[in-house]
């Protein structure tokens, strides 16, 4: 094996250089399992920051590559006692002829970042690669081994990261399923012959279940069965100073045992007699905590289901043409270029651009919007979506990381691979809280032994729950029973779980209805918005405006469209496309300008024939002192319906004015009107004049109106807002808009169409509709929602739970919590968690339950004015 | 001279990664051992303070011995994961002078 990052790869990134990787970590079961793999990782040099992940079984690192490699970082994690479980894969290799094709394959593999280890064999022919599935994919490694002269092909028998991974949950979820029957079962028939001599059992429970003999032989499987994982990973951690809530468990389960052993074959030892033997204690305890790991098994299993949904889209074979010939190869080994074919019923393998045919295409998988859209050749077409009726040949444009479903992907596992503010916040106190525990349990112990027991230790008392009486208990037992429930009866088991299952959740849910969450804090920060900003143009407008009035003075029209049309050639803006429109449709000839300007937020000038032509809004002509009086009522009429006005001088004379209209989109004002029926204060951003844009805030119910805003100011506008203590999200367009995006609380990109990785913005919209912002903030709210009730049964167990078990109810009412009835209460807020975050599964946004027709007959098409930011 | 230039630095990254290495793990070392040290120290004293009272007020040898043994394992699991991190801070920030 290749050592991975040789002394020349470190002089390459000597310079201070940051990367991101996600590594799976198996073994965490816990909140402070988290703690302890984050703690590793930071202690590492080199590394910037890092994340573990309960939910998706992984860590997120911010490191210096040239500093900490990635066989540090394993190494930093298996020390405190988990496992880096690497993708693995089996590779047919061709081409190879001696050791040092073996050696360069090696070489130029290993030196791949996120690749842990390679191994050739030059007489078999093949290659297994160890490597992070986050970091690098298996196309990359087959690319790379081709890039050096051989052939790489997939073995039949080697599995992808997704199938490991899922294939690591089966058996996680198939082992803790039969830990629960063995111990379930077990604990029942211990129960049985713990409680045969009361009340009607006697009759028909056999006598040899009773003896304390049968009791041990029957405990015992299941301690050293099902209850085995908390002593090995006690030990583990114990070994490298990690304490976690399996030394809760194995604490509480052994020394039950023990005191059951020890009065078993010892009955006079002095720890009660053959009678206290808690043996149901120790298996009921081992049965009630494999219960809440099963289930926190199955739920991690479903919550990641959106991840899993989305991967499955990816069509594994594809059909090229090449060389005039149909082939089926690998959609990962598509190149950008290539020519498919696409025929009905098939799904499509990489993004793309129609050459020639003609089809409909079942988008919703990726967009979520249900009606098939309509392609012919020039469209874009997208990976992962089904093919309807008819058959087209395309060109491949994106490939593997780079289609739109794998960038949905990524952002969505990224998504789930960050922490909420909130989540800091419970596993800070749930990690503290294990020390807490273990001290509580400590001075618990002592109370008792020293004060207590002589205090208000009664024989006939028992516990809760059972007609055990405590009659045989000495001090110490007594003691320590009280210190063990409350070992047990403090673990915060389920906040571990409760806020990431919750965001996988949300975010999953998110990503089925088109809506990309960018981490977990964009999910808190979304649903606590209090304002959102619309910009104007393409987000509230459809951004494709077309002339409406063209007013001549002292010219023609034709001659002040034609004007106008030419100043705008070389513009980019859409109020310039409109007036290049206007032009073309009247068949207006339209020369070159001499020169051309463009003034940001005012309007463009150019030289024509030596006239200096300038067109724009009425700040610009106030600049350079052109009188435009004469125009200015007709200007304000037109303002006051909604329209934009430009100003055409030449010479320094005004000619005209040209009126230019923009439509607002089909939901403008309903999204608006749902978010005031949530409370959110809604604003408009805009470089129109004020008179256009208040005639557009009032077709849609805007209360705000920020006008005349330059494009560079948009950012400052939003920081004033946030000046006044508002949570702001800011809608726009991700790329142009950029800078409001990022200063906004929440910054959400809308229509961002296939390049979802270059958006700037905390959530992205995939589709081109306002109402997936109301969406938006419906599933961000539903989500935290789930989050505080997770958090909520996670503790409310423990809360309630721990003066029980110190003993509280005792001095007045004689009774006691066992060991197993605190097992049960903690093994209920794994269920209480587990259940609830599944709920999220069937949840929908109100603003998707009503239909799309239902929807149009809301907002009735009106006019509406395009911004005149320049 | 552009390659032996180059080779040279490869020889001068060379030195302090692989020192700074060297003594991160003697640190980590010294760190695992001195805690050990401390935390072991700690407990056996708190078990010893159990098992001379309970000696004093004449509790049953069972009670006595098992006490000592439950207050010096519940010692342990509290006084590890907070002394360790102690003594890792206190050795890094000597090494770094």
């Amino acid at each position: 094996m290749m050592p991975h990052g040789g002394i020349y790869k470190r002089e390459k990134m000597a310079t201070e250089e940051k990367k991101q990787i996600t590594i799976p970590v198996s073994g965490m079961t816990c909140t402070s399992c988290v703690g302890n793999v984050e703690r590793a990782l930071k202690e590492l040099p080199g590394v910037k920051s890092a994340s573990a992940n309960l939910a998706t079984n992984s860590a997120t690192i911010e490191f210096n590559p040239s500093k900490v490699s990635i066989r540090d970082m394993e190494k930093a994690v298996t020390d405190v006692g988990f496992e880096v479980p690497w993708a693995e894969a089996s590779l047919q290799i061709t081409g190879m002829t001696c050791s040092s094709c073996v050696q360069n394959i090696e070489t130029a593999v290993g030196n791949l970042e996120g690749v842990n280890g390679i191994n050739v064999s030059l007489t078999a022919g093949t290659a297994r690669v160890r490597y992070s599935a986050s970091a690098v994919s298996l196309a990359q490694i087959k690319k790379t081994i081709r890039d050096i002269g051989y052939g790489a092909t997939e073995k039949v028998e080697g599995q992808e990261s997704l199938d490991r991974e899922r294939q690591a949950r089966q058996d996680d979820i198939k082992r803790q399923k039969r830990n629960l029957i063995i111990s379930a079962s077990l604990g029942m028939v211990i129960m049985m012959g713990t409680f045969r001599d009361y009340w009607i059992l006697p009759s028909f429970i056999p006598s040899f279940l009773g003896n304390v003999f049968v009791l041990w032989a029957l405990a015992t499987p299941v301690v050293f069965g099902p209850g085995r994982q908390f002593f090995v990973n006690s030990f583990n951690g114990l070994r490298h100073g990690v304490t976690d809530m399996n030394l809760l468990y194995a604490t509480g389960i052994g020394a039950s045992y023990l005191i059951g052993v020890l009065n078993t074959f010892w009955p006079n030892a002095g720890f009660g007699g053959e009678k206290v033997v808690f043996y149901e204690s120790a298996v009921l305890l081992t049965a009630f905590i494999v219960l809440g790991r099963y289930l926190e098994a199955l739920t991690r299993g479903k919550t990641s289901e959106a991840i899993r949904r989305l991967m499955r889209l990816q069509p594994k074979i594809a059909r090229v043409i090449r060389d005039g010939q149909e082939l089926d190869i690998p959609a990962d080994e598509v190149e950008v270029g290539d020519v498919l074919l696409v025929k009905p019923g098939e799904s499509i393998a990489v993004d793309g651009i129609v050459q020639d045919g003609y089809s409909s295409v079942d988008e919703s998988m990726l967009t979520g919007e249900s009606i098939p859209v309509e392609k012919k050749a020039g469209d874009q077409i997208f990976s992962g979506t089904l093919n309807k009726t008819g058959a087209f040949r395309f060109q491949a444009s994106k490939v593997g990381r780079e289609t739109m479903l794998a960038q949905i992907i990524k952002l969505v596992e990224d998504a789930q691979t960050t922490k909420a503010p909130i989540q800091k916040l419970a596993d800070f106190v749930a990690g503290h809280f294990i020390l807490g525990v273990h001290l509580l349990s400590l001075l618990v112990f002592l109370f008792w032994f020293f004060l207590g027991y002589n205090l208000y230790f009664r024989p006939e008392s028992h516990f809760i729950l059972s007609p055990l009486t405590l009659s045989g208990l000495g001090v110490f037992g007594f003691s320590l029973l009280m210190s063990i429930t409350v070992l047990v009866i403090s673990c915060p088991c389920a906040v571990g779980l409760a806020t990431p299952s919750a965001m996988m959740a949300g975010s999953g849910k998110g990503a089925e209805n088109g809506i990309l969450f960018k981490g977990a804090d964009a999910i808190e920060s979304t649903a606590k918005i209090q304002t959102v900003i619309f910009d104007k143009t393409g987000t509230l407008t459809k951004g494709e405006p077309s002339v409406t009035d063209v007013v001549a003075f002292g010219l023609s029209e034709n001659d002040v469209l034609r004007l106008a049309a030419i100043v705008e050639k070389n513009s980019e803006h859409p109020l310039g496309e409109a007036i290049l429109k206007g032009a073309r449709d009247r068949g207006l000839d339209l020369s070159d300008a001499d020169s051309f300007n463009a003034i940001p937020g005012l309007g463009v000038e150019a030289i024509l024939d030596g006239r200096a032509i300038l067109l724009g809004n009425r700040q610009l002509m106030a600049t350079r002192n052109i009188n435009v009086t004469g125009l200015v009522d007709k200007a304000a009429s037109l303002e006051q319906q909604g329209k934009t006005v430009m100003y055409l001088s030449a010479n320094g004379a005004p000619v005209g004015l040209i009126a230019v209209a923009d439509t607002l989109k089909e939901n403008s004002a309903a999204a608006v009107d749902s978010l005031h029926r949530m409370g959110i204060e809604v604003a408009m951003i805009t470089g129109d004049n004020k008179r256009t844009a208040q005639a557009i805030a009032q077709q849609v119910g805007i209360d705000r109106v920020l006008a005349e805003v330059l494009p560079h100011d948009k950012a400052v506008e939003v920081k004033k807002l946030q000046a006044q203590g508002k949570r702001v999200a800011m809608v726009g367009d991700g790329i142009n808009d950029a800078p409001a995006l990022a200063q906004a609380d929440v910054g959400i990109a809308i229509g961002s169409g296939t390049d979802v990785a270059k958006e700037t913005g905390h959530v992205i919209l995939i589709k081109d509709d306002l109402l997936d912002v109301v969406a938006a903030i419906q599933v961000a709210k539903a989500t935290m929602r789930k989050v505080k009730q997770n958090l909520f049964w996670a503790f409310v167990y423990n809360t309630l739970g721990i003066p029980l078990g110190a003993g509280l109810l005792y001095p007045f009412f004689s009774l006691m919590v066992s060991p197993e009835l605190a097992a049960f209460m903690m093994a209920i807020s794994s269920v209480s968690v587990t259940l609830n975050t599944l709920l999220l599964r069937g949840f929908k946004p109100d603003i998707k339950k009503s239909p799309p027709s239902m929807r149009a007959t809301k907002t009735a098409p009106v006019t509406a004015t395009a911004g005149s930011s320049k | 001279m552009r390659e032996s230039r180059e080779k040279n630095r490869k020889i001068v990254l060379r030195e302090p990664t692989e020192y700074k290495k060297m003594t991160s793990n003697d640190l980590q070392r010294n760190a695992v051992k001195l805690s050990a040290i401390i935390y072991i120290s700690v407990s056996l004293i708190l078990a010893g303070i159990f098992l001379g009272v309970s000696s004093i007020l004449k509790y049953p040898y069972i009670a006595r011995y098992g006490g000592t043994v439950w207050v010096f394992l519940l010692s342990m699991i509290i006084t590890m994961p907070t002394i360790t991190p102690l003594v890792k801070k206190r050795l890094r920030g000597n090494a770094n002078g």
